[in-house]
């Protein structure tokens, strides 16, 4: 017997749906914003070369490359409140997102600083530019080019992991479907719609990256 | 004459390895000195100490009125290098921007010069460096002896009181190699205090009031083409070019 779709259910519960969607972006766009910003702090921490700083750094960014996002959710989640610290779902998902983005991210970046030349940043010191109008005036915006077309996977990926805080409760997409499928046995008409809920956030990116590629080709010859 | 660099007891390690072995000179302003020496004697290092590019681990450096020493503050050291400008053998221009926001860059930051007054010097010294008609190009886009002029003009437009020239003509074609030399030739003839490394035997001869040939990081020779030529063994080495 053909499945019969009752697409109604969709309609009925769109303010639901559109609230998970919000709370979706919302979650995104500040863990890719902070987990960025952090991602840029560890890359810097890295280069120093004080070993009380160095090897922590290092040992923190590899624990939370290694471990999956879900187990950092559910530690974040469990485990915390055990210390007498109460933390929400919502925390616990944006702490856990943004640190591990910024494992990542930290990666990205170091090594988008590192493809640049070194005599780029020699020549600005020994122009009279401090290390950080170096950094910022001459390394960093030579290094973005490289930087930015592997940020915009990692933040693709950050939108589709908010779907694992739905573990913990939080009322991203993903947990506002499973509440409403548990009151109305209607899987197949909302996973569809939530799926095509996280293609429309994230097309436009998919879309962006390609723009920017191609636009950052400005100064640089095509070999 | 004032002396524009004296060096004392100048020592420089990589790792275990002496690379600049006690070294003392004195370099006077107006004069044109010409570090020569056989590959991995030291005379890049040398020149990237002068400019302070690299430590050093003991003695000292002094350049006009400033006195640099192996504990001397971060402030320190960055007056002297904005009284120092040093041409690289891979040019170094920055990628992202112009070969004219190249040398804007540098004298709005660091003289405070207004983006006027700043695009007035650095389209002077693009004449002088015969670029005029490339100030909007993206140094990718120029040749290699190009590029070299844009750096030596970025170097300039900072009026450094000492210009220190890294083997400048070592990445060119020859063809290309002509232009950085008759642009060299003319800052030897305005009585600038330079310094440069090089290969170009006749251009060594030309314009050097003084040459040191440095080997396995000590100073052999030092003084005119005639006086240092004397030796054998750097009549042999300047014979071979």
């Amino acid at each position: 017997m053909a499945y019969v779709w009752h697409w109604d259910v969709v309609f009925q519960y769109k303010e639901a749906l559109l609230k998970g969607f919000l709370t979706t972006i919302e979650l995104s766009l500040l863990t890719i914003f902070f987990g960025t910003l952090l991602g840029l702090v560890f890359a810097f921490l890295k280069k120093i070369e004080h070993p009380l700083i160095k090897y922590p750094t290092i040992g923190l960014l590899e624990t939370l490359r290694a471990l999956p996002i879900l187990v950092i959710f559910i530690w974040l989640y469990y485990v915390i409140p055990v210390f007498g610290i109460l933390i929400s779902g919502y925390s616990a998902a944006f702490i856990g997102l943004t640190l591990s983005l910024a494992a990542f991210s930290s990666e990205t970046i170091r090594s988008g600083i590192e493809s640049i030349p070194k005599g780029q940043y020699e020549s600005a010191i020994s122009l009279g530019y401090s290390k950080i109008q170096a950094m910022v005036r001459i390394v960093l915006p030579q290094a973005y080019k490289r930087i930015l077309p592997n940020l915009m996977g990692l933040y693709i990926h950050q939108i589709k992991n908010t779907a694992l805080a739905s573990v913990i409760a939080v009322g991203e997409l993903l947990h506002t479907a499973n509440i409403i499928i548990s009151a109305t046995y209607r899987p197949l008409e909302l996973y569809t719609a939530i799926a095509v809920l996280y293609l429309i956030i994230i097309f436009p990116i998919v879309l962006l990256s390609f723009y920017i590629e191609k636009k950052l080709g400005v100064g640089v010859k095509q070999l | 004459m004032k002396n524009a660099i004296e060096i004392e007891k100048l020592d420089k390690y990589f790792g275990e390895k002496k690379v600049l072995d006690s070294l003392n000179f004195t370099i006077k302003k107006g004069e044109v000195t010409c570090l020569i020496g056989p590959s991995g004697c030291g005379k890049t290092t040398l020149l990237r100490t002068l400019a302070l590019l690299e430590e050093f681990d003991s003695g000292m450096i002094k350049y006009l009125d400033q006195t640099i020493t192996v504990d001397s503050p971060d402030i320190y050291i960055k007056k002297v290098r904005s009284e120092i400008g040093i041409v690289f053998q891979d040019f170094n221009l920055w990628t992202h921007k112009t070969v004219i926001e190249n040398i804007t860059g540098p004298l709005m930051l660091i003289k405070k010069y207004s983006k006027s007054k700043s695009e007035k010097n650095a389209r002077l010294l693009l004449e002088k460096v015969n670029l005029l008609e490339k100030e909007n190009d993206y140094p990718d886009f120029l040749s290699g002896g190009q590029q070299q002029r844009a750096a030596i003009a970025r170097t300039l437009a900072l009026e450094p009181k000492i210009i220190l020239l890294d083997e400048i003509t070592s990445s060119l074609d020859p063809e290309l190699v002509k232009g950085v030399l008759t642009l060299i030739r003319k800052l030897a003839q305005e009585g600038r205090t330079m310094v440069l490394v090089s290969h170009h035997m006749s251009l060594v001869n030309e314009i050097a009031d003084n040459i040191i040939y440095l080997e396995k990081g000590k100073i052999i020779e030092k003084g005119n083409i005639s006086t240092i030529s004397q030796n054998p063994k750097i009549k042999r080495f300047l014979e071979a070019f």
